[in-house]
């Protein structure tokens, strides 16, 4: 509740820009987004004031603006993510994870931004191959406050792996599962890691692992062996019984630098869903051909674009974690490639499809 | 040049119409080669494995299509390996590289093979990087991420500079730091440094723990050996710190990469500046002088603002790795570099880009 003996102020962030005819821009610097209020001067003047040292009331005193108009105004800001409690923004700066915090204060009101964090490190963070791109995904959760992961590898870490993976030189030989819980534990000694050392061949292991789970789990598919489509289908028919978001990381085995696509089931497409309109696009000008045959090969790869990748699917895990209509997951129905060669994003949207037969529609 | 055992190159997809039209698809750049020959070479592509010699295929083709079908065995895979399609399986065996490097780098010189299109330059291009010294202002988020990324890639000479201590605040979003680095006493470009060193082989680094100011000596960091600098020094502020390196680096002709990352631009993609082909710092500092005239936000309220940025990790890493693309493209012999900011938008991963040109009357490059 907000009453004039609040305390509030322009988000530090925010940038509050004159425009004309009592117009102000207040451009939030993190998500690089703009609102446009027209306001009285009286209201203006007030706004301006708002260190977190004044209240309403004395804000509203020193500038002359009616105190009511200035509570709903500061109401509205606040709901918009432009002006935040003062108190709460003290606590929020002594806390180590206030970056975080901050951005997602872009997109959440500051009186419920610490509830919308926290729902990070309750959730489970189930990343299937931590590899590549899977050690980075894995690694930027833990750096984002997540704080419950199961992951799942049955490898060990090859020379052949360091150049895009973040594991080093001393855990070559070592189990990835071990190699990444300890170096996860070591960013943050307070996170619980469970390492399952197997291949997941068919859904009915992972079924069993999800109903395991007591928190909201969320899987990120990684591996790609024997290919990205294989391990999605397997992901996806665990994942739809019980209805747990899955995002698809992409991957870079014959496909360089994909991004997404995340699925909550039942609402949004499926990975079948994408995978029927991407075949039917795929078949345009190649599928009256014969494809000739090639054995097991060896496609290249390289940090960044793993990096990338995996910063992606990050990115959409928290948004799922965080569990908000005002920060939903931006790779629902559509997948992204990312150009090594330009350094552009060309997107492809894959809607829910009614043959898919996943109830999406 | 004619390759003793022809290999179909894995980065390559082939389809096949009907019996004389082949389309050759490069995996890492979606480049596509369409090519119409007679239906008995189409048949010899599957023998390209690497294991015949090509003289024992070429004989084997004259004895049914005989010495003219011999020639134009010859002729296309002449043609294969102009482009890059086909190669000696081996192609790394002589590379001069150590063994360690090709064990690492193995997939990663499949992709520059990709992108190259030939041996010899994919494995130049992999020498010149572990050989060239790159020398880095600023060492936060981004700059860590950076740099993680660029000894992934396979560099080793650097040149850290850093005046910061390190932060609890830093562990979330740093490539290199663990919880207990909090406690201690070392400064963030030293202990960065001795992580690096023990993390991986072969390293040079050489770490400075000073801030970047007007009274660094730029000409004994900076030495005629460096070959990229990189600033994501933003303290007083990024602008600031690249018009200063800027001005150092564009007279003598070395590359400044202007890494992004920090206040409302946490999704940059980063400037590459290149003397005297796209816009030096200068230029972009007028350019955007100029654009932005109009738009002069209020003095914040708040006057300590400094902890109450906000940030993602994976926004870092978004950053640095299209920075190290950026650099990596130049390392490859990208002649084409466009001036030009991007942002990628968070709300949907929209990319805002727009170009920017060198500035024809800049004081600084106009000379060059």
């Amino acid at each position: 509740m907000i009453t004039p003996e609040s305390y509030f102020r322009l988000r530090p962030s925010v940038a509050m820009v004159p425009m004309d005819d009592d117009k102000w821009q207040f451009f939030q610097g993190n998500s690089r987004r703009s609102k446009i209020f027209k306001l009285a001067p009286p209201l203006a003047n007030a706004l301006r004031l708002l260190d977190g040292h004044h209240s309403l009331t004395s804000a509203g005193k020193l500038s002359m603006a009616d105190l009511m108009h200035l509570t709903e105004l500061v109401t509205v800001l606040h709901r918009k993510c432009i002006l935040e409690d003062a108190t709460v923004a003290d606590r929020i700066a002594k806390s180590p994870w206030r970056r975080v915090i901050n951005f997602l204060g872009d997109y959440i009101p500051s009186l419920e931004v610490e509830n919308a964090f926290s729902r990070l490190g309750n959730a489970t963070a189930i990343v299937i191959g931590i590899g590549g791109v899977g050690s980075w995904v894995a690694t930027q959760l833990c750096q984002s406050g997540f704080k419950k992961f199961i992951l799942i590898d049955d490898d060990k870490v090859e020379i052949s792996n360091l150049n895009r993976s973040l594991y080093s030189q001393s855990d070559i030989g070592k189990k990835k599962t071990e190699a990444l819980t300890d170096r996860m534990q070591a960013i943050n000694a307070d996170i619980d890691v469970k390492g399952i050392s197997k291949n997941i061949k068919d859904a009915i292991d992972l079924k069993q692992l999800i109903a395991s789970v007591e928190d909201r789990a969320i899987v990120v598919n990684c591996a790609d062996y024997p290919s990205v489509d294989a391990t999605s289908s397997v992901v996806d028919e665990a994942c739809k019984v019980s209805a747990i978001p899955y995002v698809i990381a992409g991957g870079y085995n014959l496909h360089l630098s994909l991004i997404g696509m995340s699925v909550l089931p039942g609402k949004t497409a499926c990975y079948h869903c994408g995978r029927l309109t991407l075949e039917a696009q795929q078949g345009d000008d190649l599928n009256d051909m014969r494809k000739l045959a090639r054995p097991w090969r060896n496609i290249g790869n390289l940090a960044p674009l793993a990096a990338i990748t995996a910063s992606f699917a990050a990115n959409e895990v928290i948004r799922i974690a965080v569990a908000d209509s005002r920060l939903p997951p931006a790779m629902v129905n559509r997948r992204g490639e990312f150009n090594f060669l330009t350094g552009e994003i060309h997107f492809v949207n894959l809607p829910p499809r009614s043959d898919c037969g996943c109830m999406a529609v | 040049m004619a390759v003793d055992h022809p290999f179909l190159r894995d980065g390559i997809d082939v389809y096949i119409r009907g019996d004389s039209e082949v389309h050759f698809v490069f995996l890492a750049t979606r480049k596509r080669i369409i090519v119409k020959v007679k239906p008995f070479l189409i048949q010899s592509l599957a023998w390209l494995e690497g294991k015949e010699g090509a003289a024992t295929l070429a004989d084997r083709i004259a004895l049914v299509h005989g010495d003219d079908g011999r020639k134009q065995f010859v002729a296309f895979l002449g043609y294969l390996e102009h482009n890059g399609i086909v190669i000696e399986p081996n192609w790394l065996t002589h590379s001069g590289l150590s063994k360690k490097a090709l064990d690492t780098q193995q997939r990663q010189l499949s992709f520059f093979l990709d992108v190259i299109g030939s041996p010899a330059g994919a494995i130049q291009a992999q020498k010149k990087i572990s050989d060239a010294k790159l020398v880095v202002f600023g060492v936060g988020a981004v700059g860590s991420w950076l740099v993680r990324q660029l000894l992934g890639l396979g560099f080793r000479k650097f040149v850290l500079i850093d005046g910061d201590h390190i932060d609890e605040a830093d562990i979330a979003r740093h490539a290199f730091f663990v919880a207990s680095d909090a406690l201690s006493t070392s400064k963030k470009a030293t202990a960065i440094a001795k992580r690096i060193r023990e993390e991986f082989d072969d390293v040079e680094i050489v770490a400075k723990d000073e801030p970047l100011t007007t009274n660094t000596s730029l000409e004994s960091i900076i030495d005629s050996n460096t070959a990229l600098v990189i600033n994501t020094a933003d303290q007083p502020y990024i602008g600031y710190t690249s018009v200063l390196l800027s001005r150092h680096c564009v007279p003598r002709n070395i590359p400044l990469l202007v890494g992004g990352g920090f206040n409302a631009h946490l999704g940059s993609l980063s400037e590459l500046i290149v003397p005297g082909v796209t816009p030096c710092a200068d230029c972009y500092a007028d350019y955007f002088q100029e654009a932005l005239k109009d738009w002069q936000p209020i003095v914040h309220p708040v006057s300590a603002r400094q902890d109450a940025a906000g940030g993602l990790c994976s926004l870092s890493v978004f950053a640095a790795g299209s920075a190290t693309m950026k650099i990596l493209r130049y390392f490859l012999g990208q002649r084409e570099i466009e001036g030009g900011r991007g942002e990628l938008l968070f709300d949907d991963y929209h990319l805002e880009t727009f170009s920017v040109e060198r500035n024809p009357n800049c004081k600084a490059c106009s000379v060059l």
